[in-house]
């Protein structure tokens, strides 16, 4: 019972994490396209996922502290066949953020605009890479997973930007859908679900329980306000 | 892990936990300072406050990227290359860890992003709430974390079934000593690095001759009370600890306090108890020691002077170019301060419990190397970059951050 309300979290914080910030990925791989040469057509383009990013990467910090108290030997399998795809997705994370902290604070915006692209790149890439591994599928697979995943952002992010030219929220539905779906099927079919020992669930269930409803009115309030872009700080 | 790896793991260790740590000081030393500014803002309503409340936001959010991005890897690192520990301490080690992700991590992160959003468009209050969940999440965010550490420090509340560790009292594990210490210490060392680059930054502009003399004023003054409060704090919650240490890790306990009659008597229960072999920390936590300490007591001298002296120091140049040059001196103190705290605990990784050596994980050399020169350069990049980026908007006052602007701010292409 509490194992499997741990399950649904690790579920549901991985499934999120995908839908949210695979907005951001595809946002942030067209950045350099839609907005070429055109600073402020970036800027209207970053400001569609800023701040709001900030909100949707914690989706797999949460994630990988379900795993971290609650999974141990999710994470052992993780690291274990995703290693380099690991340090791979760390390195496009960090790069992407700092692109987006950081090319309003200084005068070399179109160079943090390309890192932002490049990283994201990279981002999507490391995480298709790493389901391949996770599948143990080999390395053709993997770089067909990778390119599938970076498509599949591309497009749910021009969605979600309203970039495409018909059908924006059918198509946004079914990306969402399937960027929801796939790292759970990829999670049922890798990992055992062998959670800790029964008394470290029942120490962290209730508290974390009690903070579920503050992150969602926070989460939700961060959607709600992010609806009207604003004005000028990413 | 051959030892080679696991040598390499706790460098790359020991670097990226020292960068995020720097920066997650001056999050925990900004963020009342700037509370406090908006809670003034909004009670009294006048436009200075505001102005302070956005300068300082500003630096805070622009030294919170590099702390944030810091701390997204620290939560993926101690999987990538600690198995050994998370395998067999994970029921206790890793139940703070999750919390600090979920209760704290989550949580500060989104109301950054609201705070940040919600300027000029939420009702004051809200928004004022706002810091105050974002410092309330921040603090509790180092609570967790030393939860975990405390433990390795000081392990209690488990036992050992099975060949691994279960929780047995989670209060215990909570209560800790092992760890409180150490956060009320931390926490009072890091409120002095915030409180020493408000005043550094605030004495630039005075020294320069500033026409914000009521902004940069009231900042210095600020600035300094929380160096003065947050220094003689950190001295008073680091002093009981000696006495702690000396029952709970007796080998640290006698490296830092130069006793080798003290070491032999530990390294002699330590070899009755866990069989033969050297139990010494590294000697090098002595000195590190002294720096700590030294530092401490310049910090805690130089601040509770320049605040008595406030109103002359304000006038006077070379005092106000000497606080700038102290803004350094807190965060060599914080980092010599966890360098103590960690190597003092080896060759221990959970102190008596389990060996540093036993910790690893199945990473290859090439594989902790490749990422250790990796993250080191990324990290050393973005520290630079921030650095940077924070003392350029620290210099250019309080008409430029664009956080809260009510115009886009033209920037250069």
């Amino acid at each position: 019972m509490v194992q499997g309300f741990w399950l649904v979290l690790l579920g549901l914080f991985a499934a999120g994490y995908f839908v949210l910030e695979g907005a951001d990925f595809g946002a942030g791989m067209v950045l350099a396209v839609l907005g070429r040469g055109d600073r402020s057509g970036r800027d209207d383009v970053v400001r569609a996922i800023a701040p709001r990013f900030l909100g949707n990467e914690v989706w797999m910090v949460a994630t990988i502290g379900v795993v971290d108290g609650a999974f141990p030997k999710v994470g052992e399998l993780l690291l274990g066949r995703g290693y380099p795809a690991l340090i791979a997705i760390l390195l496009g994370w960090l790069v992407r953020d700092a692109g987006l902290w950081f090319r309003r604070r200084g005068d070399a915006t179109w160079r943090w605009d390309l890192a932002i692209g490049v990283a994201s790149v990279v981002l999507a890439g490391g995480w298709g890479v790493l389901w391949g591994r996770l599948l143990g599928v080999g390395i053709t697979l993997q770089a067909l997973s990778a390119v599938a995943l970076a498509g599949l952002c591309v497009v749910h992010g021009l969605a979600f930007l309203g970039r495409l030219p018909r059908g924006r929220a059918a198509t946004f539905a079914v990306t969402s859908l399937v960027l929801a779906s796939a790292p759970l099927l990829v999670g049922w079919a890798a990992f055992p679900a062998v959670s800790v020992s029964a008394p470290t669930l029942n120490a962290l269930t209730p508290l974390v329980i009690g903070a579920l409803p503050v992150l969602a009115v926070g989460q939700v309030g961060l959607w709600w306000l992010g609806r009207t872009p604003m004005r000028s700080y990413f | 892990m051959t030892g080679t790896a696991l040598g390499l793991a706790r460098v790359e260790f020991g670097i990226t936990a020292s960068v995020h740590f720097l920066f997650a000081a001056v999050t925990l030393g900004l963020l009342p300072v700037v509370a406090v500014f908006q809670t003034r803002w909004v009670v009294t309503g006048r436009p200075v406050y505001q102005r302070l409340t956005r300068f300082w936001g500003n630096i805070y959010l622009i030294n919170y990227a590099v702390g944030i991005v810091t701390g997204l890897v620290m939560e993926f690192q101690l999987g990538m290359n600690w198995s050994g520990l998370t395998g067999f301490a994970g029921n206790v080690f890793g139940a703070p860890l999750a919390l600090e992700t979920i209760l704290a991590f989550f949580a500060e992160s989104t109301f950054v992003g609201l705070w940040i959003l919600g300027w000029g468009r939420l009702r004051p209050g809200l928004h004022l709430a706002l810091i105050w969940l974002i410092t309330a999440t921040a603090y509790l965010s180092a609570f967790w974390v030393m939860i975990a550490n405390g433990f390795l420090q000081d392990p209690v509340g488990y036992a050992i079934r099975g060949g691994s560790v279960v929780l047995t009292d989670w209060a215990a594990v909570l209560t800790n000593p092992g760890a409180l210490y150490g956060l009320a210490h931390l926490v009072a060392g890091a409120l002095t690095a915030g409180g020493f680059v408000v005043t550094g930054i605030s004495a630039y502009h005075w020294a320069r001759r500033t026409e914000e003399r009521e902004f940069f004023g009231r900042s210095l003054f600020s600035g300094l009370a929380v160096a003065a409060g947050g220094s003689v704090a950190t001295i008073l919650l680091g002093i009981p600890q000696f006495g702690y240490l000396s029952s709970a890790q007796p080998t640290k306990s006698a490296v830092i306090t130069g006793k080798d009659q003290a070491l032999a008597v530990a390294q002699a229960a330590m070899r009755a108890a866990h069989g033969p072999g050297d139990y010494a920390p590294p000697s090098i936590i002595y000195p590190l020691t002294l720096v700590m300490m030294g530092l401490g007591l310049v910090l805690a001298a130089v601040s509770l002077t320049a605040f008595a002296l406030r109103g002359r120091v304000i006038r006077w140049r070379p005092a106000l170019w000497g606080l700038v040059g102290m803004i350094p001196l807190p965060f060599v103190a914080l980092i010599a301060g966890w360098l103590v705290r960690e190597l003092g605990r080896q060759p221990w990784v959970i102190y008596g419990v389990e060996r540093t050596s036993a910790a690893g994980g199945s990473a290859t050399v090439a594989e902790v190397l490749t990422s250790l020169v990796l993250f080191t350069a990324i990290y050393v990049t973005l520290a630079v970059v921030d650095y940077r980026l924070i003392a350029r908007a620290a210099r250019a006052g309080s008409g430029a951050a664009l956080l809260g602007a009510e115009e886009p701010v033209p920037a250069p292409v």
